[in-house]
């Protein structure tokens, strides 16, 4: 341990109403050489205002090429505590849902073996287990597996699938999106453990058009539940809601597509119209309901902005069923996967490939057909290439 | 490797369903509708009748296994021993009707922040910053401690218009996605990496070196067997500095924070969109970072006593228009906010229909 | 193909690679595909000599399969 250093600007973020990161720091330094020596490398960075960790590449378990980042600071005489300091991701439970019991064993496992400080939960939605030594590596391993938990993504591979609450609190939800993701989850195992792609492929479920994992914005592959029948209407509940909403302004005129009315005491959707939203489900949970001829849109090719720039995913499948075991989700990314690992170049993400290929490869390649859903509106530019044989 | 014991792999995720609290096991799927009772406590309702309560706090995303103990007592106390932690680091528990307010007393008696639903802020979405990351260009946890440390309110009692989520990455890799949000606070750098001729030769692969670099700003010096940058081609992406550690890219004053607004994910009213820079820079200030903390703030406030009912940041500047929202909010309108990368012509504006105010 | 003999194959192609290209599993999967493997002796291959420490995964930006040694991050002389 080094010996106590004093962190004057630290200190200063444990005042103050929001929670402080600074106090937890300080709680997990009573027990731990590496949460102390944290302390201190993070006051450096505050003074220096620049970052004092290395990339590390290769640790990890036997086995697997992803589920721990190696990391290492730059002053490790000064800071010995922090001289390792990776961490390790562990998949979590669809859906983020914990008991006490399961939640006690993990801390246990990494009280005794890291430095007792977890970020909940990483923005990819692993759980990540900030600060430990290449040698406890192992062992963490061996624990939490004989709990029943297992790594999660890094690296050139599936990364953890994540979903949003869906069914199990969400009436907006058109999906089962937590058994979507987990059987996702466990079909993929070993395209998660083992990087064998050209880059990172990460997929999000969401149940419905609010999108509540951003899966448009974060996702490779992005599925968002909808429906195709009407809407759902409770007149009597309109009734209701009328007496404290102003249905006509908060509602009806807000409706992008305005295929609403109202006539004061029942709602009218004109739903050969409606591109379902869910903005008026949002504002009358009560009175409205997403149909009942349930699916999902199949979206391809977000990604932060790296390296070409920012993408939002873009509709492939309109509309696709999804009962258990999702046999139809699987065959589909599958295919996608082997058109990509076959053109795809080093850190090339699928939509990028696509950029580079077009979206004629991507769907002869996986079989699917193109439909008007695909464009905001087809092509204005007349360079338009035709396949040989196309021209009879 | 015949003598070890066999190692358990492939475990995957362990199944949900184990974690489910009885209410919400047996109305899975048979949810009817909600109700928010305060901005802490909402209320499911399902198609049997049965009632779920929620209670929602604000965690700091870094947090001590103490911390996480915390919270299973009180799952234990008042929840079952169920508890969940949402994708914005909030964590919720699941009273029973009777209990919710007693829950409600002992968190804020804790000193926990309950809040987190309906129209306001809820937690920021945030990365590692210095805490832990190679790359960064400011801190994380630091800035969003300092930002919600003045917008707690939103949280906890006061409302807005809407939703505003608010956003942090500590670079442009983006880790938590942040060009979807009403607010995002951006790291960046503004100088090119500085060549590390004594070490690049031993630590880095010369041809993996230049590849990396998307614009093509690096080539090789044979006579130093290192690289050379093109500072002019240079856009600060901190690609190559992952690919070779001898190209470090990080400057205390080089180094800061950019703020963009205005995007969403949620399709409702219209489609998802990408947030827009507003302050292409603000300095590292820590602790405290008061350039940044005045900003969002400032965004928050002209938003709040500006947009109508429903309208998510986004809308309500597309309604007044960019223009207007730059003399509103007096930011200065400069170069930098002029795309000049990839897609900088779908930016530009092709009709001369303007609002002038 | 053998399975001795395509281990041996990938081992040889990730050492004579060593300093000069990184190989991605891809890579690795391409060239000995071209050598008559099918894809699925191949992965069983590679994960035979990664489970037994021969081979191991590291990350620069993208994964890749290297020959284990200790990296420069790890060694604070560097
Ligand atoms: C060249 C591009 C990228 C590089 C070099 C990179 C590098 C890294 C590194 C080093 C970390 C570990 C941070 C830490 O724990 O210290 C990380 C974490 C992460 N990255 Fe990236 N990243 C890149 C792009 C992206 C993109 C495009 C996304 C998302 C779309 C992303 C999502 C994440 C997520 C979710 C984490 C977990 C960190 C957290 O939860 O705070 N990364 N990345
Ligand atoms: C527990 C179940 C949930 C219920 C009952 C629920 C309810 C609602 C309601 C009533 C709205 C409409 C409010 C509005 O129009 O702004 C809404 C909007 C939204 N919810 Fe949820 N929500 C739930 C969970 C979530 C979760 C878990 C997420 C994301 C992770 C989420 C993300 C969103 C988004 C993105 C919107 C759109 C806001 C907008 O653009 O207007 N919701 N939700
Ligand atoms: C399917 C492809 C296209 C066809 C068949 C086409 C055909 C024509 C024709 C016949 C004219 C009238 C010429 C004249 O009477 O002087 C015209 C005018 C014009 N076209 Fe196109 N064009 C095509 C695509 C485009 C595209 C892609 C653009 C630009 C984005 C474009 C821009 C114009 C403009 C600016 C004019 C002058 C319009 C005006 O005088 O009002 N055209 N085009
Ligand atoms: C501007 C765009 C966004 C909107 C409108 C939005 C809206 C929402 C809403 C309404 C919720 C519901 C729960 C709550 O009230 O706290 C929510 C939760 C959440 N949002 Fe977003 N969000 C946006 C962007 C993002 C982004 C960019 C991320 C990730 C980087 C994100 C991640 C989450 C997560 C993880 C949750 C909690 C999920 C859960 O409870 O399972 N959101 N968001
Ligand atoms: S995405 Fe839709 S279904 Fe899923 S939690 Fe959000 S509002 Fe509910
Ligand atoms: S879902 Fe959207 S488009 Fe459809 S009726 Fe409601 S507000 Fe209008
Ligand atoms: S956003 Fe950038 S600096 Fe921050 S954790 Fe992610 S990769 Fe690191
Ligand atoms: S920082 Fe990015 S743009 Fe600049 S030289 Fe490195 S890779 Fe190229």
């Amino acid at each position: 341990m080094s010996k106590d250093v004093k962190t004057p600007m630290l200190d200063d973020l444990e005042k103050g109403a929001w929670p402080s990161f600074v106090k937890e720091i300080k709680k997990a330094a009573k027990r731990s050489n590496t949460a102390h020596d944290l302390l201190g490398i993070l006051e450096r960075s505050y003074r220096d205002k620049v970052t004092h960790w290395k990339h590390g590449g290769i640790v990890g378990v036997l086995g697997y090429g992803g589920g721990v980042i190696g990391r290492y600071c730059d002053l490790p005489e000064e800071f010995p505590g922090v001289a390792h300091f990776h961490t390790v991701r562990i998949n979590p439970p669809s859906g983020f849902f914990y008991t006490s019991k399961a939640m006690k064993e993990l801390c246990d496992i990494w009280d005794k073996y890291g430095s007792g400080l977890t970020n909940l939960h990483g923005s990819t939605g692993d759980m990540v287990w900030l600060g430990t030594q290449t040698d406890k590596l192992e062992p963490i391993f061996a624990e939490i597996t004989a709990k029943g938990w297992d790594l999660g993504g890094s690296g050139s591979c599936l990364r953890t699938p994540s979903s949003c609450v869906g069914m199990a609190r969400c009436e907006f939800s058109n999906i089962d999106t937590m058994s979507i993701c987990h059987t996702m989850t466990q079909k993929f195992q070993d395209e998660l453990h083992r990087p064998a792609f050209p880059y990172k492929f990460k997929i999000k479920v969401s149940g419905c058009a609010n999108d509540c994992t951003a899966a448009v914005a974060r996702a490779d592959m992005s599925i968002i539940g909808t429906w195709k029948d009407n809407i759902r209407i409770d007149q009597a509940e309109v009734k209701n809601l009328a007496k404290s909403m102003n249905i006509q302004e908060e509602v009806v005129d807000m409706c992008p597509t305005k295929c609403m009315s109202f006539d004061g005491s029942t709602l009218k959707i004109n739903d050969k119209d409606c591109n379902r939203c869910m903005h008026c489900i949002n504002r009358m949970p009560k009175a409205l309901r997403p149909g009942k001829e349930k699916g999902a849109t199949i979206m391809l090719g977000g990604k932060a902005p790296i390296v070409t720039g920012a993408l939002m995913s873009w509709v492939l499948v309109p509309f696709m069923k999804l009962e258990a075991p999702y046999d139809n989700l699987e065959a589909l990314i599958r295919k996608l996967w082997e058109w990509w690992d076959d053109h795809g170049k080093n850190r090339e993400r699928i939509g990028e490939l696509v950029d580079r290929m077009g979206m004629r490869s991507m769907l002869e390649a996986t079989g699917l057909p193109p439909v008007p859903q695909m464009v905001k509106a087809p092509r204005t530019n007349p360079y338009v290439f035709w396949a040989p044989g196309e021209v009879k | 490797m015949a003598d070890k014991p066999k190692r358990i792999t492939d475990l995957g995720s362990p199944d949900y369903n184990k974690f489910l609290p009885p209410v919400i096991a047996k109305n899975y799927g048979k949810w009817k509708y909600h109700e928010y009772i305060n901005k802490g406590v909402m209320k499911h309702v399902s198609e049997t009748g049965d009632e779920l309560y929620t209670v929602r706090i604000a965690t700091p995303r870094l947090v001590s296994t103490d911390y996480i103990r915390e919270m299973c007592d009180f799952s234990e106390k008042y929840s079952g021993g169920y508890l969940r932690w949402t994708t914005r680091h909030n964590v919720e528990f699941f009273p029973a009707k009777e209990q919710v307010d007693g829950l409600v007393a002992d968190l804020k008696k804790a000193g926990h922040l309950v809040g987190g639903i309906g129209y306001g802020i809820s937690n920021v979405v945030h990365t590692q910053g210095w805490i832990h990351c190679h790359t960064p260009a400011t801190d994380a946890s630091g800035v969003v401690k300092a930002v919600m440390d003045e917008l707690h309110e939103y949280f906890t009692t006061k409302t807005l218009p809407a939703r505003v989520r608010i956003a942090l990455a500590c670079c442009l890799n983006m880790c938590g996605a942040v060009h979807c949000s009403d607010i995002a606070i951006l790291g960046i750098h503004r100088l090119p990496p500085k060549v590390n001729e004594a070490t690049l030769a031993n630590q880095c692969e010369i041809p993996t070196t230049i590849a990396s670099c998307p614009t093509g700003a690096i080539s090789p010096n044979p006579a130093t067997k290192s690289v050379k940058i093109k500072s002019e081609r240079c856009m600060y992406c901190g690609n190559c500095y992952t690919m070779c550690p001898s190209l470090p890219i990080a400057d205390g004053t080089g180094d800061g924070i950019s703020i963009y607004v205005g995007g969403k994910v949620s399709n409702a009213r219209g489609p998802a969109r990408m947030s827009k820079l507003v302050i292409p820079f603000l300095p590292n200030n820590p602790p405290r970072w008061p350039e940044t903390v005045k900003a969002v703030k400032h965004l928050v406030e002209v938003y709040a006593q500006n947009a109508k009912k429903h309208e998510r940041m986004g809308e309500w500047i597309e309604r007044i228009g960019w223009e207007r929202f730059f003399k509103l909010t007096g930011i200065p309108f400069t170069y930098q906010h002029i795309d000049d990368f990839t897609f900088a012509r779908d930016t530009f504006r092709m009709t001369p229909t303007f609002k002038w105010e | 193909m053998d399975a001795a003999e395509l281990q041996k194959k990938i081992y040889t192609l990730v050492e004579t690679n060593m300093g000069k290209k990184k190989m991605k599993s891809g890579d690795l999967k391409k060239a000995m595909v071209a050598e008559g493997a099918t894809e699925e002796e191949f992965k069983a291959a590679l994960r035979e000599l990664v489970d037994g420490g021969k081979l191991v995964y590291s990350y620069f930006g993208g994964s890749f399969i290297e020959v284990p040694h200790t990296e420069g991050s790890a060694n604070p002389q560097q």
